[in-house]
């Protein structure tokens, strides 16, 4: 099942590597309070793009689209949507 | 004692202590078996009468390649690197940038923001006037990027190849390069990885430039091999100018400074320190020491000496303070070296104007060494003392101690501006020598028309031993070195009796020549 766990799963997976075992709200900011560093969007925009076939070259980049497991969750949905329309 | 064995040559040799005798064939016996595995290009071991064994290993990147898999990592970690520089392309409302300044992802390491663009000016200034002091006319660019660089030294040139390894990148140059129609004729874009040369003949460049881009490369395998690529096409008098290298000596005190700003004010200086030597470990950047450009003379018969140079600027940020350029000159040179008694510093702390009255008062050329190097210099203060600090201290206790700091060392670009005020001497700088405080050497030469000093080889103070063993990070490769370590020393296990097996295995990059 692709969605909001596999999100924060990955996201989880990426915090550990910095052995940050703090807690983790969905509505966390990862990028823009420093918690992951900038090469880690890449991870997380790599992952969107094989998971859920997001082309970031289509929608543009900005790091709030994808600063917490919700922002995520939400490009990820809208994303979708605008792809079915 | 310490004994190491090169398998490319079966060469060993073993350095005997009166005292350990039997330790001495002992530790053949441990080369031996060191150099039978097959992830092992060059061992060297240390005995200690407590710990026993210690082993130093250079390993074999063939092994680490093909058999642990490193090569599948170096290109997931150059994928991810050109996704990376796909992405600063792709930012959404972001305000159009000035054609040859397109500093778009050039953000701080500190704060996460762009770097002012007036810094970035002056960044781009300062490189782009070193490449034209080497006066390229036919020039091979790896990493154009959005050609800031290209824009300022194509127009100097007869032919311009520019090739980068993102398309979103180039796409973007294109577009400003039609703005730009004297270029049309003499400038050539190719989407191409860096260690991707096509089909270029040997010596058909005067000058290949790598600026800014060698940290994206996976291992130090990876720029050796683009190196010996760049120094083939060179012809000889040209150049190889790789710019803005992150210095690896600097490493540690660029993290601790990094997570002394971040760092949470309550946070205790053992969490601190715990914080830095994670920055260290997880870099993802490539951090290159200058004694690995310096080892280039002895790999390439065709490369005839290295200069290594602080970068310069008035700014104070991490493109200035924690980087170096290396120069690399191609073919055989014939010229003598310029040989300069060297003043320590450390012993009198000269003052700018101690020196501007040396210059004044001398006639013949004379060289400074250990300059403490004002532009890091509280960084490094502050590395220093973190590690002998009270460990329960916050960081904002810590901070406000090290706020008490006074500087007492000199800026580079302040030694560089005497030069200009003080017209009869040319100054050079380097740091060739390595040091992990950041300090530079610098030579004072009196300008003679008949003499071009700027090109003289320099006999620069040397790094200390120690600096040699390791030439670069390892960015991802935990991995596979902990593998390779762990396999090691199963061999050994299987090979060897139990107390001759090594306590340790380090992995490092070269090992000395001599036996001391």
């Amino acid at each position: 099942m692709k969605g909001k766990a596999e999100i924060r799963e990955f996201v989880q997976g990426l915090l550990t590597n910095y052995g940050d075992d703090e807690p983790l709200a969905n509505g966390d900011s990862l990028l823009l309070s420093g918690r992951l560093q900038s090469i880690d969007a890449v991870e997380i925009i790599m992952f969107l793009e094989q998971t859920f076939g997001i082309d970031f070259a289509q929608i543009g980049f900005d790091k709030e689209l994808i600063d917490s497991v919700d922002a995520i969750d939400a490009t990820v949905q809208t994303t979708m949507n605008c792809k079915k329309e | 004692m310490n004994s190491w064995m090169d398998k490319r040559t079966g060469n060993s040799r073993v350095a005997r202590a009166s005292d350990n005798q039997l330790a001495t064939g002992h530790a053949e016996n441990v080369l031996k078996v060191l150099s039978a595995y097959p992830g092992v290009l060059e061992a060297a071991v240390l005995f200690d009468t407590r710990d026993g064994f210690i082993a130093f290993v250079v390993p074999n990147d063939d092994y680490l390649d093909d058999v642990l898999g490193r090569k599948n990592s170096e290109s997931m970690i150059i994928n991810r690197w050109q996704k990376a520089v796909d992405l600063t392309q792709f930012v959404k409302g972001t305000a159009p940038y000035p054609v040859g300044l397109n500093t778009q992802g050039w953000n701080s390491a500190y704060t996460g923001q762009e770097i002012p663009r007036n810094e970035m000016r002056e960044w781009l200034q300062v490189s782009a006037d070193e490449i034209l002091r080497l006066a390229p006319k036919v020039l091979y660019e790896i990493g154009c990027g959005t050609g800031m660089l290209l824009m300022q030294i194509a127009p100097s040139c007869d032919r311009y190849a520019g090739v980068d390894f993102s398309p979103a990148t180039l796409a973007k140059l294109r577009e400003q390069l039609q703005s730009v129609p004297s270029l049309a004729g003499k400038v050539e874009v190719i989407e191409r990885r860096a260690d991707d040369f096509g089909s270029l003949d040997c010596n058909s460049f005067d000058t290949v430039v790598m600026n800014s881009v060698i940290f994206y490369f996976p291992n130090l395998a990876y720029l050796s091999d683009v190196l010996e690529k760049a120094i083939n096409v060179v012809k000889p008098g040209g150049h190889v100018y790789v710019g803005d290298v992150l210095s690896l000596h600097l490493l540690p005190v660029f993290a601790s400074s990094i997570e002394l700003f971040l760092g949470d004010d309550e946070l205790s200086v053992a969490g601190l320190r715990e914080q830095i030597r994670r920055r260290v470990k997880l870099q993802p950047w490539l951090f290159v020491s200058p004694a690995f450009f310096l080892s280039l003379p002895h790999r390439f018969s065709k490369v005839s000496r290295v200069e290594i140079r602080p970068r310069l600027g008035r700014a104070s940020n991490e493109v200035t303070g924690y980087r170096f350029n290396a120069i690399i000159h191609v073919g055989h040179s014939d010229e003598s070296a310029l040989e300069v008694a060297f003043e320590d510093w450390t012993e009198r702390e000269l003052s700018l104007q101690d020196i501007r009255t040396m210059m004044r008062q001398r006639t013949e050329a004379f060289g400074i060494m250990r300059i403490r190097n004002r532009r890091l210099e509280k960084d490094v203060n502050a590395f220093e003392r973190i590690w002998p600090a009270d460990a329960s201290l916050t960081t904002a206790e810590f901070k406000h101690q090290c706020a008490e700091y006074v500087m007492s060392g000199i800026h580079p670009q302040d030694l560089i501006e005497l030069s200009k005020e003080e017209s009869g001497f040319e100054i050079q700088l380097s740091w060739a020598a390595c040091r992990p405080d950041g300090s530079y050497d610098a030579v004072f030469s009196p300008v003679r028309p008949s003499q071009f000093q700027s090109t003289r080889r320099i006999l620069w103070p040397k790094p200390e031993p120690a600096d040699l063993l390791c030439f670069a990070n390892a960015p991802g490769q935990e991995k596979y070195r902990a593998q390779l370590i762990e396999s090691i020393l199963t061999h050994c296990r299987q090979n060897l009796p139990l107390d001759l097996v090594p306590r340790d295995v380090t992995l490092v990059d070269m090992l000395p020549r001599t036996s001391n």
